[in-house]
This record gives C-alpha cells, structure tokens and sequence, in this order.
C-alpha cells in the first residue's frame, strides 16, 4: 500500500515530462530509451528469471523492425506488422532456443552471439530487401484506422503505454507459476527438474516471450523512428542491452527500465568525454557488477539495509 | 589450392594460440576470459612500442613484451578474478567482455586508431614449390605453435609446479586444503594465459597489423575453437584452430567471402548440436 | 505652388526615406548575421568509423579557425559545435538533434552514407543547410533540397574506374574486391553496372568483413579464375593488408582502386615494391600537389591532428570558405544561402571547382593517381562527364 503514492506521482511525473521539454531531442531520446526498455524487459525473462544467457536479444529486436520496415514499405497495412513481427521472430526464437536447450553458460553465450552475427550477415548482404548496410528509410509510421501519431510527443505517449502494457504482462507472469517455475530453473535446473518442472518447455517459453518482446519493441522503433540500419541491431548493441539488464538488476522489472533509461541517456549526456565515455562505461558495468550486483535497482533497497541495521 | 592449405594453416594456428590462452586461463578457474582477444592486440602493441618506437633488437621487444603480458596477467587476475570469485559465471562473461571494452578503448587513446606494422622477426624469401608460396614468417607461426604446445604439455604432465596446476583445477578447495599454493598458481595461469595471447598478438602484427579492435573479432574466433575442440581439452583447441582456419579459407574461397565469419559459428553450432560438450568433450563436469 | 511643393515634399520626403531604408537593408545583409555565426557538425569522432569520420572534423575546424584568425565573416567570428555520431545510425540521429537544438546557420554532415541517410529528414525539416560528403550515389537522390554534397561520390567513381580501366588501361577481365559495408559494396555494385555497359564482365566478385584480416582466399579466386586486373574498394587499413597479401602470394595484377589506394595510412605500412604500380580514382588528394601552399597546408593540418589530410579533409575545408563567400554576398538567411549553393558555379577551390547540378551534388572533378614507389603521383584530373 506504502508504494500507491510514489508511484502515483512518479507516473505523473513520467507523465508530465513532455510539458517541460517540449518536442525534440529529449524525446526522442526517450522514446528510444523506452524502446530499449520494452527489448529489456524481454531479455530479463530469458536471462534475469530464467537464467539463460542471451546475447541473441538484439538480433531478435533487429528482425522486428526488418519485418515491420520491408511490409509497411510494401503496402501492407501498420496494422498487421505487430503480428508478423511476432510471428518471425518466434519462428527465429524456436530456430535459436531448440538447438540450445542442452547447452550449458558458456556454450549458450557463444551460440547467441553466433546466432546475431549470422543474423545481421544476412541482414547486410541481403541488399534486395534489406537495403544493405545503407539501411532502409523513409519507412512509413504507425496508424490504425487512419489514426496516425505525429511528431515525437505523441509517440512519446504511445510508447509509455506499451511499456505499462508490458510491465503488466511481466508482471503477471512473474506471479504465476510459469514465473515461479522460470526461477526455479535459474536456481538449480536439477532441483526443478526433481520438483516436476519440464525446464525444457520452460526455457524455450522464456526465450520466445523475450524474443516477441523484442520484436514488438523493432516494430515500434521502425514505425516511430522511421530509419533502421543493420548497425543499430549488431553484436555491440546485444552487449549493451545485457549491460543494461545488469546495470538496471537483473530480475527486477524496475531495473529493466533504469538501466534502460540510464543506459540510453549516459552516452548522450558523457558525449563530450569521447573516447573516454568508453574506458568509463566498461569500468562502471565492472564495479556495478563487483559491488552492486543487484544493479541499481538494489542500491535503494541496499541504503535501506545499511540504515536498517543496527550499529 | 595448396596455397588455401598453408594460409588456412597459418591463420588458424593463431586461432589456436589464442584459444590456447584463453582454455589456461579456464583450466584454472572455470572463466572463459571474452576480453583474450584485447590481450592479444594488448601484446602486439607493446611490442611495436619496443621494436618500431623503441628501436629495440625484436628479440628484445619479444622479451619486453612476454614480461609485460605476464604482469598485465596477473593485474588481470586482481581487477577480474578475485571481485568475482563465487559469482555466477554468467556475470564473470559480462565483466570480462567489459574489461576488454576499457583496454580496447584505452589502446586507442595511447596509440590511435591508425593501422601500424611490426617487422617479423624472420626474414628471407618464401619458399615456393608446387605453385604454393610460403613465407617464412609462417613457417615461424607454424614453429612457435609446436614449440608452446611442447612447453606446455612438458609443463603441465612434467613439472611439478604444473600438477599443482592441474590439481586446482580439478578442485580448488580441496587444493587449499592440501596446502597447494592456490592463488599462486592461478597467477602463473593468468600470467602465462596473457602471455600466450601476447605472442599471438606478436605473430599477428606483421602480416595483419596491429589496430586497436584486432582484438574482438580473433577473440571470438579463438572462444568458437575452444568451444568446437571442447572446453579445457588442448589437444582438442589446437586441432579445432587449423581446423577452423581451413573451413574459413576454403569456404571464403568456394562458397561466398561474404559470410566468412559466419562460418565459424555454424561450424560451432552444429558441432555443439551433435555434440554438447564439444568434439573431445570438456575436462570438468557441472557440479551440482 | 506652395501645395504642390508640399506634395511634392511629402513623396520626395517619402522617396527619399524608403530608398534610405532598403539601401541600409541591403548593405547590413551581412552584417544581420549573429554574432557569433553558428555553425554545426556531426561526424564520427569515436567507434570504428572515427578515421574516417575525424577528417570532417579536421577540415571543418581547421577553415573554422584560419577565418576567425583572420576576423570571421564580415567582421563576425563563427562558432562551431560538434557532436560526435559514434558508429551507430541511432546514434547519429541524437547527435543530428543535438545540434538542431542549438539551431545553427549551417550543418555539416560526415561522409558516413548511413548515419546521413538517418538524419536527412530532421535537418530538411528544420530547413536548414546541409553539407556533406558522405558518397553513397543515393545521398543526393533522397529528393531533399536543403542537402548539397561537396565530395565526390561512388556514382561517379563507378562509372569512371571501369572506363579507365578498359579504355585507358586495356585491360578487359578484372576481379573486384570490396569491403563489405556500404561503402565498398555500393560502389561494387555501381561498378558491376559500369562494366556491364563497356560490355565487360568481372572474373570474381568479391567482398571481405571490414574487420577480416586475411584475404588471401579472395585473391586466390581472382587469380585463379584468370584475371589480369584488380578493381580494389576499401578503407586503407584494409586495402594496406590486401596489398600486402596480394605480394605475398606473388600475385601481379594491375590494380586501381578509390582514394584509399594512395592514402598517406596505406602507404606508411607498405613497402615501395609493394605500393608501386598501384592506380587510384578518387577525390582529389593535397600530398601530390605541386603548389607549394597546398603543401604547406598539408604539412600544417598533419601537424596539428597527428594524422595526414586526405581528399575527406580537403573537402571539409573547402566547403567552409565557400559558404564564407555565399555568406559574405547573401548574409545569414538560410533560403538565401540554400539558393546561392544551389546556384554555384566554378567556385575555385583548393585543388577542383564546385559547380551544383540538379541535385545538390557540387563535385564533380576527381583525380588519377598512381604510385610511384610509396609515393602517389597525379596522373591527371578527370572530370565526370557532361563537365
């Protein structure tokens, strides 16, 4: 009951934020950082809840926005292209989870990280369709039934809906058995085995869920940011989203989004360090993992502690 | 295509230096180091610094810098291994890929990003025979791969410093409590690990150059060659890095230069598929 | 009469005052412009691409400075900002906006075809001037008419390789070898088309991974399938090992390529046997010039960014004084400015003219080179056709 009030105002807050800044390049900004939010969230449930270590995450959120781009400059109509890209990148998902499911850490690291880099050679070199490494542009934006959201505010709000959307969803399934089983795998796959969990099914369900998290959250960045280009979709970035869930705290939903948000806007706001910003950024993903690995969302509940305890 | 052979060869017995490092490092204590690679180009450019700014004698450079890679080694061990003891392994994958990220981008603060050369440290004109060229620098890739694979089988199966090796591998709480050693010897793994990447880096530089992200994509192929021979099984990685080397060159050659990378990781894959613990199957077991 | 001459005060009164008016507006054109005049900059500072993109940079700041050194426009320094793209499209598409924020006279963009692709659409729509150099044909196709383009582009180096390859250089069976990204596999393409027309087919075509280091498997292809030249398109620190590897395999063929084939980077990593022979068509380059100024220039410009100018730098550099000159006739409007560019003509620049066509693009001179031991030699300028 205690978290009804800030949340209530931090919701207003998130709210509100356009007003102060009006269009350009805060929100836009933002709205990629939600983006990357919603591709997080996905992540946490193969690899925050689950246990699965996946580097793959990238390509799958880099096949949604293909497949949104390629139909909607085809003609298809917006409507269709959440279902397309939920139908591809399921179809990749089951390509990538059934081969992999004996696969212990290491293997699986190299494996989806071999998967993203297969996926974005054919991304490159399938020039026809995909426009190479020149990218595809000009692609046309969301609208349902003639409705269309313009310019970046209205994208903004559209945005904070899916992301509350897909909070909701995480949420609930954290809370169900599907949820409890997820973490019971990570613990030990061997006990859950022995409690009755089939940690097969298990796995390849986390890795689909997370993988039509991402898709969606491709179609949406095609359809807002209208521009997509295989670099945005490579290796490095997959490294950044996994840094990003570990940052933000790993299994926790509300460290997706912070280390989502913090993610996104560092780089922008570290720009003049240069090269520096780098040397940096590897430096502080090492001393949150050493000395917070709970990610920052632990860091308020580990204040907590440390006030708690009596000296 | 006798000429695909030698180069196939040449390359990945590199592949299998760098996996050789790398499998050291993970024999001791079950990490796969993802910033190997980083070292890799770390000890190329520390031997340019000796020979080309420096001017010293390249057999000098070459000594220069195996010390500096071994003390890079164990600096490694300090800022990675010791934080991280205990900790999943997934979360030791993520600080090391991140440490390669600060060692790449603080090479490109000292040196730039600008291509530089290093001059072999053998010279001569190649052999030619059969229409094959081969060059004496891979002759001398060639030579140092059996030379290290000798030392280091010598080291590990005669040495007594080497079976204590072995044995905290096998079980490191039990070790301590036998009185080995332990962090002693896990420094020596870490030192030799760095250095192995290090003569990598030395044996790369004058036929592919040294620039600052050399690192990531031979730390990967290195990573596929441990995996395809099996994790901790040596024999396995050298014989998974001229395999690899082959399948990449002839591929690029018959079936498209586009997806040469690719090739390792399907290779990779479908060795895995087959068979999970690699092709010679990995020395340690999950615990439980 | 009194009447009549007070009418007749009244509008010569009036005459009088508004040609007093329009004669002060239209000698302060110049001098409306804010002070300081702000210009912007996004390129590629850091991530891979940074050697490539840090020319823009160099050869933006470096006029930026020599202007202020000499008292700005019109008595009005200019003030550039600059913000790095990184190597991401996403990320050029934040730096673009950061700029915008600051709402500046003129942009310059880098030579990154994606990341200009990425931030065409904001910049038109801010309606503000855009210079680039990125080379990708398409650029200046996108249809927007605040883009201009002041580099050469792989459309016209397409078309220009394969014709002096056959017609100049006689040689009819050549094997291609591009870097894979957008660079080297549009000009591949283009050049495919090229060849297609002199009714010539390439032996091989092939590319490499900008990070592959060994492309001996490609070489041997094109030389096993016969061929007797080499159509190389790269970033010099590839095309440095390509040609390394190409000797090393005692591989002899007739070689021509982009600008790369004679940068200062590849030619500081080859030997002089290695590098001789070797033939680049490409933007114009300072380091073969016979005027000692250039020289000059390039000497100054290599000791103050550590690394050499290349045709990227050269121009950068230019682009910022014809806009001097635009400015100093048409002031700081930015349509004036739009039109004077798209109205240019044989504006004199260090080393070609800049003449704009239908589409924003500007250049249109582009130079033969061949090296001569590790040295590049100017062969001769050669001009698109219709120019």
């Amino acid at each position: 009951m205690n978290n009804r009030i800030p949340l209530a105002l931090g919701a207003i807050a998130v709210l509100a934020i356009p007003l102060a800044t009006h269009d350009g390049y805060i929100i836009q900004l933002l709205n990629i950082a939600i983006l990357n939010a919603i591709v997080v969230l996905g992540l946490n449930f193969a690899t925050g809840w689950t246990g699965q270590i996946n580097f793959g995450q990238a390509a799958f959120y880099g096949l949604g926005a293909y497949t949104t781009a390629i139909a909607t400059k085809a003609g298809v109509p917006w409507i269709a292209t959440p279902f397309l890209s939920v139908v591809i990148v399921t179809a990749a998902s089951l390509v990538l989870g059934l081969p992999t499911l004996r696969l212990r850490t290491y293997y699986l690291a190299m494996t989806t990280i071999g998967f993203g880099e297969i996926i974005r050679l054919i991304i490159v070199h399938w020039e026809p369709v995909t426009g190479g490494t020149s990218g595809l542009r000009a692609i046309p934006g969301i609208s349902v039934f003639g409705l269309a959201p313009q310019g970046q505010i209205q994208h903004y709000y559209l945005l904070i809906a899916v992301l509350a959307l897909a909070v909701l969803v995480a949420v609930r399934i954290r809370q169900s058995s599907l949820g409890r089983a997820m973490i019971a795998t990570k613990d030990s796959e061997i006990a859950a085995e022995q409690s009755g969990v089939d940690t097969t099914r298990i796995k390849l369900l986390a890795f689909m869920i997370g993988a039509i998290y991402a898709g969606l959250a491709g179609c949406l960045y095609a359809s807002s940011i209208r521009f997509i280009s295989p670099d945005s979709f490579s290796g490095t970035q997959a490294v950044l989203l996994m840094t990003m869930l570990i940052v933000g705290g790993m299994g926790s939903i509300a460290g997706c989004i912070i280390g989502a948000v913090v993610l996104t806007i560092l780089p922008e706001a570290l720009r003049f360090m240069g090269q520096w910003y780098l040397v940096l950024y590897g430096l502080g993903v090492i001393a949150v993992i050493v000395m917070a690995p709970g990610g920052l969302a632990s860091v308020a509940s580990m204040i907590r502690m440390r006030q708690a305890s009596p000296r | 295509m006798g000429q695909l052979v030698v180069n196939g060869l040449a390359l990945g017995s590199i592949y299998a230096l760098v996996a050789l490092g790398l499998l050291l490092i993970f024999n001791t204590v079950q990490i796969v180091n993802f910033a190997q690679g980083q070292l890799l180009m770390l000890g190329a450019f520390i031997g340019i610094t000796g020979a080309v700014t420096h001017e010293l004698p390249v057999a000098v450079a070459w000594a220069v810098t195996m010390l500096a890679m071994a003390l890079i080694g164990v600096v490694f061990m300090v800022l990675v291994y010791f934080p991280l003891r205990g900790r999943p392994p997934f979360l030791v994958i993520l600080t090391t890929i991140a440490m390669g990220i600060v060692l790449e981008n603080l090479a490109l603060i000292i040196w730039g990003p600008l291509p530089v050369s290093l001059p072999s440290p053998v010279h001569g004109a190649p052999l030619r025979f059969f229409g094959v060229v081969i060059s004496m620098h891979q002759l001398f890739i060639f030579g140092t791969l059996a030379v290290i694979l000798l030392l280091q089988f010598l080291m590990l199966n005669k040495t007594r410093f080497g079976i204590l090796m072995q044995a905290t591998a096998q079980d490191l709480h039990t070790a301590r409590l036998v009185g080995i050693p332990v962090n002693r010897t896990i420094a020596v793994a870490f030192a030799f690990g760095a250095m192995l990447s290090g003569i990598a880096g030395l044996l790369v530089a004058p036929i592919f150059l040294a620039e600052p992200t050399m690192g990531g994509s031979l730390g990967l192929k290195g990573f596929v060659v441990s995996v395809i021979g099996g994790f901790g099984n040596l024999p396995g990685a050298v014989i998974g890095g001229l395999f690899l080397g082959l399948i990449e060159t002839f591929g690029a050659r018959y079936i498209s230069s586009n997806f040469r990378d690719a090739y390792a990781f399907i290779v990779m894959i479908a060795v895995l598929v087959a068979w999970p613990r690699g092709l010679f199957g990995e020395k340690s077991s999950e615990k439980v | 009469m009194f009447r009549m001459s007070l009418k007749a005060l009244m509008v010569g009164t009036a005459v009088v005052g508004l040609s007093a008016m329009t004669a002060v507006e239209s000698k302060a054109d110049a001098a409306s412009c804010p002070s300081p005049i702000p210009f912007g900059l996004t390129t590629a500072l850091t991530g891979n691409l940074a050697l490539l993109g840090t020319q823009a940079r160099n050869g933006v700041e470096f006029a930026v400075d020599e202007i202020n050194a000499s008292g700005g426009i019109a008595g009005k320094k200019l003030a550039l900002t600059t913000e790095d793209t990184g190597a991401s499209s996403t990320d050029a598409l934040n730096a673009m906006n950061r700029i915008l924020e600051g709402k500046p006279l003129i942009i310059f963009g880098s030579m990154i075809s994606p990341h200009v692709f990425a931030q065409t659409e904001g910049v038109t729509k801010s309606e503000t001037p855009f210079l680039v150099g990125a080379t990708n044909a398409k650029v200046t196709a996108q249809g927007s008419k605040w883009l201009f383009r002041t580099h050469v582009h792989d459309g016209q180096l397409a078309d220009l390789i394969p014709e002096y390859l056959v017609k100049s250089l006689g040689k009819t069976k050549p094997g291609i070898m591009a870097v894979a990204d957008d660079y080297g596999l549009g000009a591949s393409k283009g050049i495919q088309a090229a060849l297609a027309k002199l009714n010539v087919s390439p032996v091989a075509v092939t590319s490499y991974a900008p990070s592959d280091k060994d492309m001996s498997a490609q070489l041997l292809e094109i030389k096993d399938k016969g061929a007797d030249s080499l159509i190389l398109f790269g970033r010099p620190a590839d095309v440095t090992l390509v040609i390394k590897q190409m000797n090393d395999l005692g591989i002899k063929l007739t070689t021509i390529g982009n600008a790369s084939m004679v940068a200062q980077t590849t030619l500081n990593n080859l030997q002089a046997s290695e590098a001789d022979g070797g033939y680049a068509i490409g933007g114009m380059i300072p380091q073969t010039s016979t005027d000692a100024k250039i020289l000059d220039w390039s000497r100054r410009v290599q000791d103050k960014y550590k690394v050499p100018a290349d045709n990227f730098t050269v121009s950068y550099y230019d682009t910022v004084y014809m806009l001097k000159s635009i400015i100093e006739k048409v002031g700081c409007d930015k349509p004036a400015i739009r039109d004077a560019l798209a109205a240019t003509k044989d504006w004199k620049g260090m080393l070609i003219s800049y003449t704009a066509d239908a589409n924003g693009d500007l250049a249109h001179t582009l130079g033969i080179y061949r090296n001569k031991g590790k040295t590049p030699e100017l062969t001769g300028p050669i001009k698109e056709s219709g120019y």
